[in-house]
């Protein structure tokens, strides 16, 4: 065997992924999680697609009694809950997931436990939702399950608490999927490969994740409150009592209104990639793109409001996020017309993943087009809840998230699964998709103009709906014919080549399907096109070791090679952990004391997680890999170096802070729209034990940092994260015993409700922290810090510090803060 | 291909509050739709800001003011993107920017600032002719 072969032959060995039912449960390879993704999200994709059909086959005809209003409910939450949560959002993760490492030519994510551990959340969050309707107890209060309708006085049934304890779940399954991709693109990119070289579909996967990052806390916030409300009698949204539901709206569309760009702006970056590749030239207006990618992301954050245009909210303030909403155009319109000049200007070879594009351009612009209607307010007031709003962010999602993805998965296919997508049957389903897609949401546009309501279960004749209404049934049916070839095209397929598209980027250099791992050596770039410009060779040969699964690690702006890191092979942890995650979150619904077994679960997965491997200890182990190979992302803090781990954790620590800052903004709405406050003459909190908690926490959070100090110069940090620790649960006890001896409690009224919960919020946060300091304290102690491998320690001080910096927040907005404003 | 066709490390010509600039017109865009919505709803809500400035209305002269000083720096903000960017293409490209990572940067700042710059001009409308409650 010539030497070249030997090493394939030990670097397949070493990435080898495992089979069978022990491989299903313990695989946390990219392109499997990747895949089940894409297979899952397809499952309930098929689920809410005739969930549609249930509701298009009743509004067909007026009067139809074929399902009952309370079914209809049901269906319409389903259909609309899964498209937006369950389909569109993982099924980009999932895409993303199995794409992205090959786009950028690494052989695997940052995190690949985590992607494991995210996708085992989905899957059980997914599933609670849809068990709920086999058992006739879905959410049916709309997939926005507004208050007061959600309130446990009108839902009574089981179906909105699993919505809102299911769809934190999938948030958060979607939060830990969005970390490990931005810390994967920002730190395991292909050598050379500079910010300004990455692939638009990366830039777009990039902003994506940030923005499930910051957007999604919200939803997690808001679904915890109202379940809150329905199980412990709180207040949040009760007006009775001084809530407010406009607050469920608020947090709501902050996470709402940039769900819609979490969904479209992959879709924006898979089409740049398809129209380059396809249109045989560089993306026109790459830099502008990914400007546009950059900013649409930002304005989506300020537009939340204009889904409450007809609510009580002050006038003025509606008139800024109407001229923020419109703003979007600017960005979106760049990119419309970037495609288009990439086509004028290329030479397109008119494959069916192409034509897809073509009407992705018509379906998106229409939709968004009516969406600058209803950003003006009084146009708004008309079609608010009408069929026109249907008919709009049907064509925007269509537009911007499903023809896309449809072009993508048919792009990609060869990537995927190793196989080249029927063209015959490719073109015939664009046709029926095209068609049914413009059939079914076209005519909803006039249903909404002649004033029908959505929502509605059925309808009376005469009105002028009848005819829309039953167009819309007829194209529904084109639409799933056309999927249905659609998806046999992925099914009579043939063998696929490695390059069969004449690609310009990394993906198109590895097999089909790639290998484990998919690139042999890492390859070196110099464009964003890399395999047009330089075709790609065995650039950085020697870098990584090929007995161990070794990652290459690069800087963040430039692509530099700076860290190796060593990634983790199968192992059930991550399920073992998502386990114990969904009996924290679905316990309550049962018996309140399940939550204690989750958490011992849970504890004991991450603890497993967390342990550092025995080897670390030997040198031999550490100094394993080639001559010239960067240092160990584990051992190379000493050279000033930052492992992907600590990225994570920030990445982490962000969403919380996120949620802290939905909490603290809920405090202050309620505060500002209520004629007293305190609520009900309510005594404000006495200040010294809230005070006390806040310092000893600052204290144990500056402990935290000394010991990153002292671990930084080579001494013993383990005394410091003990204190840190001690000083840590000493403030969960002060808090505690603070709020306990109150002679009122959450449910009281709102005030009540929004302070337990920011103090809630505080010892949940100690209460990570705390453990987690100690734990490191002990493997401190038994020698696994040293002056290069401390990310530990600086992880656990981040999440002290954190914890600290909560505790002084709550304290200064629960305690002081009645006291002086 | 060896080795040493891997990529240097990269040390370009420092161009100053580079990471400021390309985050402060998103921040400027965010800070000032919620100032402004929250500076109505005061108004609206608590009654702030109820009276009148020189025969102005209080609260829409205050979202002026935000709106005015968000201009300012989105106008400064785009002005030494531009300054910065000229000097860069006067320079020598394999020193200041070897991989064209600066410029791409910069014309970020100068795009991101653009945008806002427009939105800004767009808001002064709703401002001037939306009613506040």
């Amino acid at each position: 065997m010539s030497v070249a072969a030997e090493r394939t032959a030990l670097l397949e060995r070493t990435w080898a992924r495992p089979h069978g039912f022990a491989g299903l449960l313990t695989d946390v390879s990219h392109r499997a999680i990747g895949l089940r993704y894409l297979a899952t999200a397809g499952f309930f994709f098929t689920l809410a697609g005739f969930a549609a059909l249930v509701m298009r086959v009743q509004l067909a005809v007026p009067e139809n009694e074929l399902v009952g209003p309370e079914t209809y409910n049901q269906v319409f939450t389903m259909h609309g809950l899964t498209m937006m949560l369950i389909v569109a959002v993982p099924v980009m993760e999932g895409l993303a997931i199995a794409m992205i490492p090959l786009l950028l030519g690494t052989r695997e994510l940052a995190f690949p436990r985590l992607t494991a551990y995210g996708y085992w959340l989905y899957l059980a969050g997914a599933s609670t939702l849809w068990l709920g309707l086999l058992v006739r107890a879905a959410p049916d209060a709309g997939w926005f399950a507004y208050p007061p309708l959600s309130e446990g006085r009108f839902a009574r049934t089981l179906g909105v608490d699993l919505y809102a304890t299911a769809v934190p779940m999938l948030e958060l399954a979607a939060i830990v999927a969005a970390v490990e991709l931005v810390v994967s693109i920002l730190t395991h990119r292909a050598p050379g490969m500079s910010l300004n070289r990455m692939p638009l579909y990366a830039w777009s996967v990039l902003v994506m994740a940030g923005m499930i990052v910051i957007a999604m806390p919200a939803l997690v916030v808001d679904g915890l409150l109202l379940e809150a409300d329905r199980a412990l009698g709180t207040a949040f949204f009760d007006p009775i009592a001084g809530g407010s539901p406009l607050l469920w709206q608020h947090l709501f569309w902050f996470f709402g209104h940039p769900e819609v760009y979490i969904m479209m702006l992959p879709g924006v970056g898979i089409v740049a990639m398809i129209t380059a590749t396809f249109a045989r030239r560089r993306t026109i207006g790459y830099t502008l793109v990914a400007y546009s990618l950059v900013a649409i992301g930002a304005i989506s954050f300020a537009v939340w409001a204009h889904h409450m245009f007809q609510t009580s909210e002050a006038t003025l303030g509606m008139g800024l996020f109407s001229a923020a909403t419109m703003s979007i155009v600017i960005p979106s319109g760049i990119i419309v017309f970037s495609t288009l000049a990439t086509l004028a200007y290329g030479r397109p070879i008119w494959r069916f993943p192409l034509l897809y594009v073509l009407a992705y351009i018509w379906v998106f612009v229409i939709g968004g087009l009516t969406g600058v209607e209803i950003a003006s307010m009084p146009f708004d007031g008309q079609a608010e809840d009408t069929y026109f709003l249907v008919a709009h962010f049907h064509y925007v999602l269509l537009g911007s998230v499903i023809l896309p993805l449809l072009a993508g998965l048919a792009f990609w296919w060869p990537k995927l699964v190793g196989r080249l997508p029927n063209e015959r049957l490719g073109v015939a389903s664009f046709v029926l998709v095209f068609a049914g897609v413009n059939l079914t949401f076209f005519p909803m546009h006039l249903a909404g103009l002649r004033g029908m309501p959505r929502r509605v279960y059925t309808y009376p004749a005469g009105l002028g709906w009848d005819m829309p209404q039953l167009l819309a049934t007829l194209g529904a049916f084109v639409l799933l014919v056309g999927l249905v070839v659609y998806a046999l095209s992925l099914v009579v397929t043939t063998p696929a080549p490695a390059d069969p598209w004449g690609g310009p980027t990394l993906e198109w250099a590895t097999a089909s399907p790639p290998g484990e791992p998919a690139f042999l050596t890492e390859p070196v770039v110099a464009s964003p096109y890399p395999l047009w410009d330089t075709p790609p060779e065995p650039a950085a040969v020697g870098l990584t070791s090929d007995d161990r699964r070794e990652t290459l690690v690069t800087s963040s702006w430039d692509g530099v090679p700076t860290q190796r890191a060593v990634e983790p092979g199968p192992t059930p942890i991550p399920l073992l952990a998502a386990i114990g995650t969904v009996v924290v979150f679905l316990g309550p619904l049962v018996d309140p004391t399940v939550v204690v077994l989750g958490l011992l679960v849970l504890a004991v997965a991450l603890f497993a997680w967390l342990a550092p491997d025995r080897l670390e200890l030997d040198e031999e182990w550490l100094r394993r890999g080639p001559k010239d190979a960067p240092p160990l992302a584990t051992h190379s803090a000493d050279l000033g170096l930052r492992p992907p781990a600590i990225n994570g954790t920030i990445g982490l620590l962000a969403a919380a802070a996120v949620a802290l800052f939905a909490l603290v903004s809920s405090y202050f709405y309620l505060r500002v729209n209520a004629p007293r406050w305190p609520i009900g003459g309510l005594p404000a909190r006495p200040l010294a034990l809230g005070i006390a908690a806040a310092v000893v926490a600052a204290a144990g959070g500056v402990c935290a940092l000394f010991s990153v100090a002292r671990a930084r110069r080579g001494g013993r940090a383990w005394p410091w994260l003990v204190a840190a620790a001690g000083l840590l649960a000493a403030a969960i006890v002060l808090l505690v015993v603070d709020s306990v001896r109150l002679d009122y409690n959450w449910a009281t009224n709102a005030t009540g409700s929004i302070e337990w919960a920011l103090v809630f919020f505080a010892v949940l946060t100690l209460a990570a922290a705390a453990p987690g300091a100690a734990v490191v304290a002990a493997y401190a102690a038994a020698g696994y810090v040293s002056t290069a491998r401390r990310h530990g320690v600086t992880s656990a001080a981040l999440v002290a510090c954190f914890a600290a910096v909560t505790t002084v927040v709550v304290v200064l907005v629960v305690h002081i803060s009645p006291h002086v404003l | 291909m060896s080795d040493a066709s891997l990529p240097a490390p990269v040390e370009p010509a420092r161009i100053r509050w580079l990471g400021l600039r390309i985050v402060l017109p998103l921040a400027l865009f965010a800070t000032h739709v919620v100032t402004g919505f929250a500076i109505a709803a005061a108004r609206c809500q608590r009654g702030l800001l109820s009276g009148t400035v020189l025969g102005a209305d209080a609260a829409r002269l205050a979202v002026e003011g935000v709106t005015l000083v968000a201009i300012a720096l989105a106008f400064w903000c785009a002005v030494s993107a531009a300054v910065d960017l000229t000097r860069l293409t006067r320079a020598d490209a394999d020193v200041a920017d070897p991989n064209g990572l600066q410029s791409f940067a910069l014309g970020a700042v100068l795009a991101l600032s653009g945008l806002v710059g427009i939105y800004l001009i767009w808001a002064t409308i709703a401002i001037k002719t939306e009613i506040v409650c």
